[in-house]
């Protein structure tokens, strides 16, 4: 066999080594009822200060704080704090309508110049808490995130263990009712966060606390310089990167439930996933003395290697898809062969991970069983089905064809190769489409949902990634934008009551 | 915090000493029972995923063992 030959496998092996590695990965969440870090939490109630960074969020952030207020938690030891980043529309108001409702519970900070990004907001708000020293702990969460009545001491009591610096909360997609868009991105919370945060318990090491519920005690805020790292655009990854590097734990609490309005379109989605993913690349450089060096958590080689698959993904399936076709033109039975191999292994991190999920997270699973069996996309199923089981796909594809009077040419296995190893990148020129044709309401978001299925939520993520590095490498400078809010989490509703009839004492420790 | 001006209205007020309170009991009770419960729930969760995986890995194993 040619080196060239044995390079263009190794590559297409890589690829598929990616979704093992994922796979891998989401295997560990089994093992967090064993190790994680409930055997040592305890009922731990600090003083607790919500930091709540606003832009014109009025449509959201009345539920948010009732939410807050009404928390079963000592209601002396909880207190909401908004910072409002120069909003336009009834921000103010709002929050002064909390602030008389729950006199000495509700503040607010006001902003005159906004759009510096999170983190310098989070920064405005951090100062005024952190300059007394009534706060034991401060919950920072974004101003659409609905808290369930349990979320705060489910969270705190991982607090008990003063090695802990950090916790997550479990951050649900809760638009109701929602459409496919907002069912794929439940599914994928599940997998991101109810699975790969367990299985970060379980590594301990984590890449990220969800900016939307985190929780940190006073001791990590201060040890941090009391502010938020504000030189990129991931600044919740880049505080629990320094939270481990500090020595302090972050642990996940998947019990530890909220809900959050997602992008209801692509073009939201984009925006709001490109700044992510810029920021990861921003962290891969930001950290760069640390990877693979055994020295932190963080240079780890198994944190190393999920990182990185994760974030080489994009990249990877481009290069598959060039490997493939150069094999499609130089030796057409070994372009075959690797490509079984390609998909049969991305069919069974598949399977993996869709029984996971399914099974982790009863509730997401019944609202998006068809997102998570359609994830890859409708095509991609079809290329793993015809590899898998080729004689009975053939024959349910010439059925149907033979409805027409038509059926599949002699050279249809020819063909075939040369298009699966193009779909590979192929893929994410779909959900580019996608994105491209998708717009509120009519015949436009039809067309847009049946790409998104045809060409897969996965695919559409990949193309995110590889955007990113576009912009990255060209240094596209990108204006830190909010993502639009409507209102659309129905579980606010339901808390939105006022705070228990219990009279609890200041102090209740562990 | 030049940009800015602080119109925060939260108050300190200095809490009453006092024991605990039948509400506080509860309370307290309350998150030591879902603790507990929530214990329980992820090592139900463990059962659940090893059952599942090695469901899978069997049907996927036994239909397409022949591949390899």
């Amino acid at each position: 066999m040619m080196v060239l030959e044995v390079f263009l496998a190794v590559v297409v092996l890589a690829a598929a080594a990616v979704s093992l590695i994922c796979a891998g990965f989401v295997l560990l969440a089994a093992l967090d009822a064993l190790v994680g870090h409930l055997s040592k939490a305890a009922v731990y109630f600090p003083n607790t200060m919500v930091v709540v960074p606003a832009h014109n969020e009025s449509t959201v952030l009345g539920s948010t704080i009732e939410a807050l207020v009404a928390q079963e938690y000592p209601a002396e030891a909880l207190r909401v704090l908004v910072v409002d980043d120069a909003s336009t529309d009834a921000t103010a108001q709002v929050v002064g309508s909390a602030m008389s409702e729950h006199p000495g519970r509700v503040g607010l900070v006001r902003r005159h110049r906004g759009g510096e990004g999170k983190a310098a907001v989070l920064n405005a708000g951090l100062a005024k808490v952190l300059a007394d020293d009534w706060a034991e702990a401060v919950l920072i969460i974004d101003a659409d995130v609905i808290f369930e009545p349990q979320t705060l001491r489910r969270m705190t009591r991982h607090l008990a263990d003063p090695q802990v610096g950090a916790v997550g909360g479990y951050v649900r997609e809760g638009s109701r009712p929602g459409n496919s868009l907002s069912r794929f991105i439940g599914f994928e919370y599940v997998l991101a966060q109810a699975l790969a945060r367990r299985a970060a318990n379980v590594l301990g090491v984590f890449a990220c606390v969800p900016g939307g519920a985190q929780l940190h005690s006073r001791a990590n805020l201060e040890a941090l310089g009391g502010r938020i790292d504000d030189t990129t655009k991931a600044e919740d990854t880049v505080t629990t990167f320094l939270t481990q590097l500090g020595g302090r734990k972050v642990v996940f609490d998947a019990h530890a439930i909220c809900w959050a309005e997602e992008p209801e379109y692509l073009e939201g989605l984009w925006k709001q996933r490109l700044r992510w993913a810029r920021g990861n690349l921003q962290i891969v450089s930001k950290f760069r003395s640390l990877w693979f060096r055994r020295t932190t958590p963080i240079g780890r080689w198994s944190f190393g290697q999920v990182w990185f698959a994760v974030t080489l993904q994009p990249v990877l399936m481009v290069l598959n898809s060039v490997a493939l076709t150069i094999l499609f033109l130089v030796d057409f039975g070994l372009a075959g062969q690797m490509l079984s191999a390609f998909w049969i292994l991305n069919a069974l991190s598949w399977v993996v991970m869709a029984v996971f999920g399914l099974a982790v997270d009863p509730p997401t699973a019944r609202r998006s069983w068809l997102q998570c069996l359609t994830f890859p996309g409708l095509i991609s199923l079809a290329l793993i089905a015809y590899t898998l089981v080729p004689g009975m796909a053939l024959a349910v594809a010439n059925a149907a064809l033979g409805l027409f009077g038509a059926h599949l040419p002699a050279s249809f296995t020819h063909w075939y190769v040369l298009f699966a190893a193009l779909w590979t990148s192929g893929c994410m020129v779909l959900a580019l489409a996608a994105r491209a044709v998708d717009a509120p309401g009519g015949w436009r978001h039809w067309l847009s949902e049946a790409l998104l299925y045809l060409g897969g939520y996965g695919p559409l993520l990949c193309a995110v990634g590889l955007a990113a590095y576009i912009d990255q490498f060209r240094g596209v400078e990108r204006k830190w934008e909010v993502t639009v809010k409507t209102g659309r989490v129905k579980g606010g509703q339901a808390h939105g009551r006022p705070a228990g009839d219990y009279q609890p004492r200041p102090a209740i420790g562990p | 915090m030049d940009d800015q001006r602080a119109t925060t209205s939260l108050v300190q007020p200095s809490a009453p000493e006092r024991g605990p309170t039948p509400a506080d009991v509860a309370l307290v009770d309350q998150a030591r029972q879902e603790l507990c419960e929530d214990r329980r729930s992820e090592g139900r969760l463990w059962w659940l995923l090893g059952a599942a995986v090695a469901v899978a890995t069997l049907v996927v194993a036994l239909r397409y063992g022949w591949m390899w």
